[in-house]
């Protein structure tokens, strides 16, 4: 046996369109529990990405492994060990809910009463129970996608890859969506992609950010939405008389006062925040809340890039 | 007894290499017996975590062997932290029915898994119901005419009739049932979206193009069968007997035979072209157009020559064969219609039809004498649509 290798790899892959590149030298590798986000603006290349996990498009350059298994030279095996919700999701409409799992379950070597047991669990999981013998043509949207998404589920995959699975739900099937995502991230490795930033920054460990084809940045959540230079919210119990002229305290850098009890304040670091404290308890002041204010994936987005998503 | 990862510190301080052994042997039992009888699907992830499991145990022995205490400490948190929740989820899973088989989900299972997808649809959507429209009819429009056209001879003899009605008659739908049936099987499916989640599948592209020929094939051998068999049970109610078998056998598996090339080029078309609708209609009205040229082309022969070995014969010209033979059958059987002075006389417009029955011309017909040579052309046209369409498929990008 070798070295074990990262349930998602991919190496330095491009994808040209005629002239265009839909993908330029992208790389990227998930660890076994981790929910990677693969954001950015619309034609950001996300899908391209994801179609060459998949194995749908044939890279011009570089390759891809999904458990070590290469996705074009092992591509069944690879395969075997992936779910994969597709961003249009296309499901033949004759067939019921049930027959559509039955026939992704043979794809398993799974069928009769093992794949009936399995196939109950997965409908009520995805709270298709009650239509389970209904065409799928008669479905609305958000049932397509769960009903797809019990599909790529269905053999207990280690690795989820999942594309745009939040766009054009209703604001329940998001939530219930997120939290299907977050609980399927617990033991598995999820790929999710989002042109909606703010909607999948909670979910994800590490996002990796799109443009054009090109990565702008990869980096653990926590660190992309963090603000530098430091920025906090105070709140005082009572009145400030002179807000503005706490920028004088050694590392304020700057003060935005919203009322005269709450402040937001650019700081040079964490520890001059505490200073900032200290110096209006000393004047008499109660501090009511200290809060480091965050800055969402959006913002850090147009931060990057100086544009908006 | 103690469960074996918690005696694992112990013998990592006992400073004992066949100690540690022992234990990671035990873990690596307790592991197979909590799967064993156990449904399990391949690459799934209790399968994933037992292969981590166990490439960390050899780890851990690996480490002791070489005395680098500090890794096989690391190794120990590690299989303590996987084994007990390993061994919980394995026992949480179904059992094993013993009588059931547990298929692998190979490849080539899994094309016949997409076979059966598209035989299950092809027959019941409206593909199907066409097929079994244009073969019944046409099948039963020879039948009728055989039944009322001729029965001055009785027996063996009017029952053979029956059967050269009836395939004359289908042959001449069998292009239209090939392209039916073959029609779009690819190419519907990336224009509805539904080839990502098949090709997402474990098959590859080879399969997926394998078995959706064995599902066309399958659709149309139905049709065929059940046309035939129609026809059969009716000859049987009029005469009492089924009639030759080289009649009742081989004229419906030659039908079947030319319908599945023709299948095949259309399943060929899907894998190139975004749309056959219309392309397949062009395709059809200017084979049936350029007959002429074609024959001239190709070769020069009479009725009664349709499917014996040209010669001297050129690979496109035995390639030509089932298509020339079909075209001149065809231009044979439209005649009246080309020509309809005898209409107005009262002569029915299968008049030729029964003309080449009553004359014999059918004995010589596709291929009723030369049957391995047309099964051997057949099947060479259905190979290179096949391996052309798999090659395509393969490379193509389904974006
Ligand atoms: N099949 C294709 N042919 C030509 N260009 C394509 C194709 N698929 C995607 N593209 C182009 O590649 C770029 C990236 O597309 P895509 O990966 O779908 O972006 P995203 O999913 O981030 O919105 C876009 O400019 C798009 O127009
Ligand atoms: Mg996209």
């Amino acid at each position: 046996m070798g070295t074990l290798s990262a349930p998602i790899e991919a190496r330095n892959l491009t994808k040209r369109y005629d002239d265009l590149d839909a993908i330029r030298g992208l790389s990227l590798s998930a660890d076994e529990g981790q929910v990677l986000g693969l954001l950015g603006p619309n034609g950001a290349g996300k899908s391209t990405t994801i179609k060459v996990l998949v194995g749908l498009v044939h890279p011009t350059e570089g390759e891809a492994w999904i458990g070590g298994h290469h996705v074009q030279d092992e591509g069944i095996q690879a395969r075997r060990q992936l779910g994969y919700l597709p961003e249009v999701v296309g499901l033949y409409e004759q067939l019921t809910a049930e027959a559509y799992l039955r026939y992704i379950a043979r794809f398993h070597g799974t069928s009769g009463p093992r794949a009936t047991h399995r196939i109950e669990a997965l409908l009520a999981d995805v709270r298709l129970t009650q239509a389970a013998d209904r065409p799928i043509g008669t479905f609305s949207k958000g049932m397509r996608q769960r009903l797809a998404l019990a599909g790529a589920l269905f053999h207990d995959p280690p690795v989820l890859v999942l594309d745009e699975p939040l766009t054009g739900l209703d604001p329940e099937g998001i939530v219930k969506m997120k939290q299907a995502i977050e609980q399927l991230g617990r033991q598995r490795t999820v790929l999710v992609s989002s042109h909606e930033l703010h909607a999948v920054e909670s979910l994800c460990d590490r996002a990796i950010i799109l443009r054009d084809g090109e990565e702008l940045t990869s980096a653990p959540v926590a660190e992309l939405t963090r603000r530098d230079p430091p920025r906090y919210t105070l709140t005082t119990a009572d009145p400030l008389p002179e807000p503005r002229a706490l920028t004088d305290v050694d590392g304020v850098r700057s003060i935005h006062a919203s009322s005269q009890s709450t402040l937001q304040v650019e700081v040079t670091d964490a520890d001059a925040a505490s200073l900032l404290v200290d110096h209006l308890v000393r004047g008499g002041h109660r501090v009511r809340h200290l809060e480091r204010d965050e800055r969402t994936l959006e913002e850090a987005f147009v931060d990057i890039t100086g544009v908006r998503a | 007894m103690s469960d074996p990862w918690t005696d694992l510190e112990q013998a990592l301080a006992g400073d004992d290499p066949a100690q540690v052994h022992r234990t990671t042997d035990r873990i690596r039992d307790a592991v197979r017996g909590a799967f064993e009888g156990r449904q399990l699907v391949r690459g799934s992830l209790l399968v994933e975590r037992r292969r981590r499991l166990e490439h960390t145990l050899a780890e851990l022995d690996d480490a002791v062997a070489g005395d680098r205490i500090d890794e096989a400490r690391e190794r120990a948190e590690q299989v303590r932290e996987l084994a007990p929740a390993l061994v919980d989820q394995a026992r949480q899973l179904d059992p094993i029915d013993a009588e059931e088989e547990v298929s692998t989900g190979g490849w080539l299972a899994n094309a016949g898994t997409v076979a059966r997808k598209e035989a299950v649809l092809g027959i019941q959507g409206t593909r199907g119901l066409l097929l079994f429209g244009i073969l019944g009819l046409t099948f039963g429009i020879g039948l009728r005419s055989a039944i009322g056209g001729s029965t001055a001879t009785g027996g063996q003899a009017s029952v053979k009739l029956v059967w050269n009605y009836a395939h004359s008659l289908a042959f001449l739908a069998l292009p239209l049932a090939g392209l039916l049936a073959g029609h779009g099987l690819v190419n519907e499916e990336r224009r509805s979206d539904t080839i990502h989640i098949l090709a997402a599948q474990p098959v590859g592209r080879i399969g997926i193009v394998l078995g959706k020929w064995l599902g066309m094939a399958a659709t149309l051998g139905l049709a065929v069968a059940a046309s035939a068999g129609l026809v059969g049970t009716a000859a049987y109610a009029v005469t009492g007997t089924l009639g030759p078998p080289s009649a009742a056998v081989t004229y419906p598996l030659a039908c079947f035979g030319l319908a599945l090339a023709f299948g095949s080029i259309a399943l060929l078309a899907s894998t190139l072209l975004e749309r056959t609708g219309p392309t397949l209609a062009v395709g059809l009205a200017s084979f049936v157009l350029l007959g002429p040229v074609w024959q001239n082309a190709f070769l020069t022969r009479s009725l009664e020559q349709a499917g014996t070995i040209p010669d001297p014969g050129s690979v496109l010209v035995y390639l030509a064969t089932p298509f020339t033979a079909w075209w001149n059958w065809t231009s044979e059987l439209l005649g009246p219609v080309n020509d309809a002075t005898g209409l107005p006389q009262g002569e029915p417009w299968h008049a030729a039809l029964v003309n080449a029955v009553e004359t014999g011309a059918l004995e010589a017909l596709p291929f009723y004498a030369t049957q391995p040579y047309y099964a051997i052309v057949i099947a060479a046209w259905i190979a290179v649509c096949l391996g052309l369409a798999a090659a395509v498929f393969r490379r193509q990008d389904l974006a």
